[in-house]
């Protein structure tokens, strides 16, 4: 089966406090990644190349740039007639949960999940980042009966708070869920990419709202381990879960990698961002560029190597840019010198300044800071 | 009073461009790649918009398919409208007759019905295979200053090229005395970019009066032009002194794309102010490997470069392997060149394979052979197997078998 009888639900302030120094200001979905792409990107379009055509992406504060970044949802071809792209602003309804958070959110657009005619529902955060074939996933829970089935990762516990663990049985079957505030080596823990009924999800907002719960693992998915029928789905590929300013920067430069590229830009299953109607990238006499992804509208004089440069950025004559992620619009002047740095969207770097952070410690600049 | 439109534009897009030989052998001219992600005719596309005109109808004939996907409904250049927005006018059939474009002033005069829904004050008549960015809002406030019939865009072209032109003569209020067809003597440099306005009411009549002409040619430039001439109507020439380019050969397509890599080549694809609107496709972003020597080079998005790159135009998708050597060549979208192969001085098409040590082009100063050195084309979909070589000037639609010289 496709998407055609599932309704897909984004959340966008996924974990915005892990992320001060890109999501202070914009949602987790909107922060920039790989170029030329925002987070809320790679949920999206996998929704969409399953076939799912109604998406609600659900949001509580600083939405502001997400709503510019996704319109209508033309990109993604969910701007439609019937279905399509819809944007759920936090809404004063009944609610006593706080809308901060991912149940507030739902809860107060619970009217949307209640007028869906679809039978189910492919929930997403937009911390995780990957670009997997959904209906897999659905034909996954289908077949096991399941009540809900958890999208999961094997790896190293994220510094994330209500992250489950998993434990399963050899039918992939929940048999212990727990949320440990750290754990030791490699454990299968919760990507946050999840499908149930969309019965069950409206019982289980139904039920937070009349017990005050704040927290979908913590409240509710925990204390049913043994009485609902839950799976657990391993994410195949190249799967990320973005917890903190390191490992951003750490899963942006793993993009370096062929293997993880071809996985996340996978040409079957694009991955659709807003267009900007940029002219291609200019190299000019004296760029030395090397082992970096270039978006389109830059002017490159200057060196650059292993680097994210995204769109329309200017790299200067003289100018060296080293194992740095160079967001949109900025500008590094003449003979400037960049290690392991992160911009956010339109910075100066002037002439002849030398900045330098650590692999271990990325040196952060703010959006539109001249330095 | 139904709803109206002050101009809308009517977009010549029917050319064959038979001097660019397989590169048009299947889509028409003003589909061709340009500039790295453009193709020619979002040129005139993001011209209308940017001007405001929001309402163009655009004629073709030959090989329409591509261009007919590319547009679509025209939402790219902002065109997919409620009154209006982009409409492909292709020949259809009639009571008693069915006949193909005979002519630019046919393609328009078989189309009144069109232009008639939006009642316009003024038609712009341009090609759509020119490459040039004009606000042709300004061109109508002249227009309308100078209470013209006709305004034709004008440019001044070197005396040693103006005999391929359509040139004009012109007062010192701006109209125009005289006209000359592609002299052989050129008395004049000002040349027809190709670009018109036209009050509309006027139009009609001249267009109706043509079809009903014995012998015409049903051209533009040939028939209603001198018509509305002879006639006294007010014909003004408008003076337009930036970017304009017609690529009609082989050799003016890959210098046109080339001349983007050098500062002064007079067009800036950068304009915030007056983007070029192209059909977008989702593709991640180039990535250049370790041993990439990238120099003077436009890229696209998608593009693999692990090879050498030095004064090239790469359109999407296009993969240079480790140790090929791409220079002075304009390589169209989904291109591969593989290891040890060295294109110089070439175009090649779309989805091209060039595979391992297979030559492609020549440089001038190295070309032994005295007269005939050309640019060399590959055409779309080709593949030139190993050790194979394409030679300069050398043109080919079929693949080239492993060590073959041709």
């Amino acid at each position: 089966m496709n998407g055609k009888n599932c309704i897909g639900l984004i959340y966008s302030n996924s974990y915005d406090k892990a992320l001060p120094q890109l999501a202070d200001l914009r949602t987790m979905g909107s922060v920039p990644f790989g170029g030329r792409y925002r987070l809320i990107d790679f949920p999206l379009s996998n929704m969409v190349n399953a076939g799912i055509s109604k998406v609600g992406v659900a949001t509580s504060t600083k939405f502001r740039s997400l709503l510019d970044h996704v319109g209508q949802g033309k990109p993604w071809d969910l701007s439609r007639k019937n279905s399509g792209l819809a944007f759920l602003p936090p809404f004063d309804g009944h609610s006593n949960i706080r809308e901060e958070t991912r149940i507030g959110s739902l809860i107060s657009n619970i009217t949307y999940l209640e007028d869906a005619l679809e039978e189910y529902v492919i929930f997403s955060d937009s911390n995780v980042l990957c670009n997997i074939d959904l209906t897999v996933m659905l034909n996954f829970h289908v077949s096991k009966n399941a009540d809900v089935t958890f999208g999961y990762i094997n790896g190293e516990y994220p510094k994330l708070s209500d992250k489950l663990v998993f434990k399963f049985d050899e039918n992939d079957k929940v048999t212990d869920m727990s949320l440990p505030s750290s754990v030791n080596g490699n454990v299968d823990y919760f990507a946050h990419i999840c499908i149930m009924s969309r019965r069950l999800m409206l019982q289980f907002l139904n039920e937070a709202q009349a017990y005050n719960y704040t927290s979908f693992e913590r409240d509710i998915l925990l204390p049913k381990v043994k009485t609902l029928n839950m799976y657990g789905y391993k994410l195949p590929g190249f799967v990320r879960t973005i917890d903190s300013i390191q490992s951003y920067y750490n899963i942006s430069m793993e993009l370096l990698d062929e293997k993880n590229r071809n996985c996340l830009f996978n040409p079957e299953r694009p991955i659709f961002t807003k267009v900007h109607d940029d002219s291609p990238t200019t190299y000019k006499t004296g760029a030395n560029v090397s082992n970096s992804l270039v978006a389109d509208g830059c002017i490159i004089k200057g060196t650059v190597e292993n680097c994210i440069i995204s769109r329309d950025v200017i790299i200067e004559e003289g100018a060296v840019v080293k194992d740095s992620v160079i967001m949109q619009g900025s500008i590094i002047k003449e003979n400037a010198e960049l290690h392991f740095v992160i911009t956010d969207k339109d910075t100066v770097i002037s002439s002849n300044r030398k900045l330098m952070g650590d692999k271990a410690y990325p040196f952060f600049i703010p959006k539109g800071v001249t330095m | 009073m139904a709803r109206k439109q002050e101009c809308i534009a009517m977009l010549l897009a029917g050319g064959q461009g038979s001097r660019l030989g397989v590169l048009t052998r299947n889509i028409a001219k003003p589909a061709l790649p340009y500039g790295g992600k453009y193709r020619i005719i979002d040129f005139p596309l993001s011209n209308s918009i940017n001007s405001g005109i929001t309402t163009v109808g655009v004629l073709t004939q030959y090989q329409p398919l591509v261009l007919n996907d590319y547009i679509g409904n025209g939402a790219a250049w902002d065109l997919d409208r409620e009154f209006g927005g982009v409409h492909i006018l292709s020949p259809y059939q009639q009571i008693g007759e069915s006949q193909w474009y005979k002519g630019t002033a046919n393609a328009i005069y078989q189309n009144i019905n069109f232009i008639d829904r939006y009642n316009p004050e003024y038609v712009a008549v341009l090609s759509g295979d020119h490459i040039y960015k004009m606000n042709y809002a300004k061109m109508l406030d002249f227009h309308k200053k100078k209470g013209a019939d006709c305004t034709i865009a004008m440019m001044e072209v070197p005396w040693s090229e103006a005999s391929r032109f359509g040139l004009m003569f012109v007062d010192d209020n701006g109209k125009i005395t005289a006209f000359e067809e592609k002299p052989k003597n050129p008395k004049s440099n000002m040349a027809s970019m190709g670009v018109y306005i036209f009050t509309w009411s006027k139009l009609r009549k001249y267009l109706i009066e043509d079809e009903a002409k014995e012998g015409s040619s049903n051209d533009f430039g040939k028939d209603v032009i001198p018509a509305m001439h002879e006639n006294g109507e007010g014909m003004f020439a408008y003076r337009f002194d930036g970017y304009w380019k017609d690529v009609g050969t082989i050799e003016s397509l890959w210098d046109a794309n080339l001349e983007l890599l050098t500062e002064s080549s007079g067009i800036d694809l950068n304009d915030e102010y007056w983007k070029i609107y192209a059909k977008n496709t989702a593709n991640p972003p180039q990535y250049v490997a370790n041993t990439a020597e990238l120099q003077n080079g436009i890229l696209g998005a998608g593009d693999y470069i692990a090879g050498k790159v030095d004064y090239s135009v790469l359109f999407s998708n296009v993969k240079i392997e480790e140790g090929a050597l791409v220079e002075f060549s304009v390589v169209m979208p989904g291109a591969v060149i593989k290891k040890g192969a060295i294109v110089t001085h070439a175009i090649i098409g779309e989805n091209c394979v060039i595979e391992e040590n297979a030559k492609v082009g020549e440089r001038p100063e190295n070309f032994e052979h005295g007269e005939g050195w050309g640019v060399s084309v590959a055409g779309p979909g080709t593949t030139i197997h190993k050790n194979a070589v394409l030679t300069a000037g050398k043109m080919i639609e079929n693949n080239i078998e492993e060590g073959v010289t041709i």
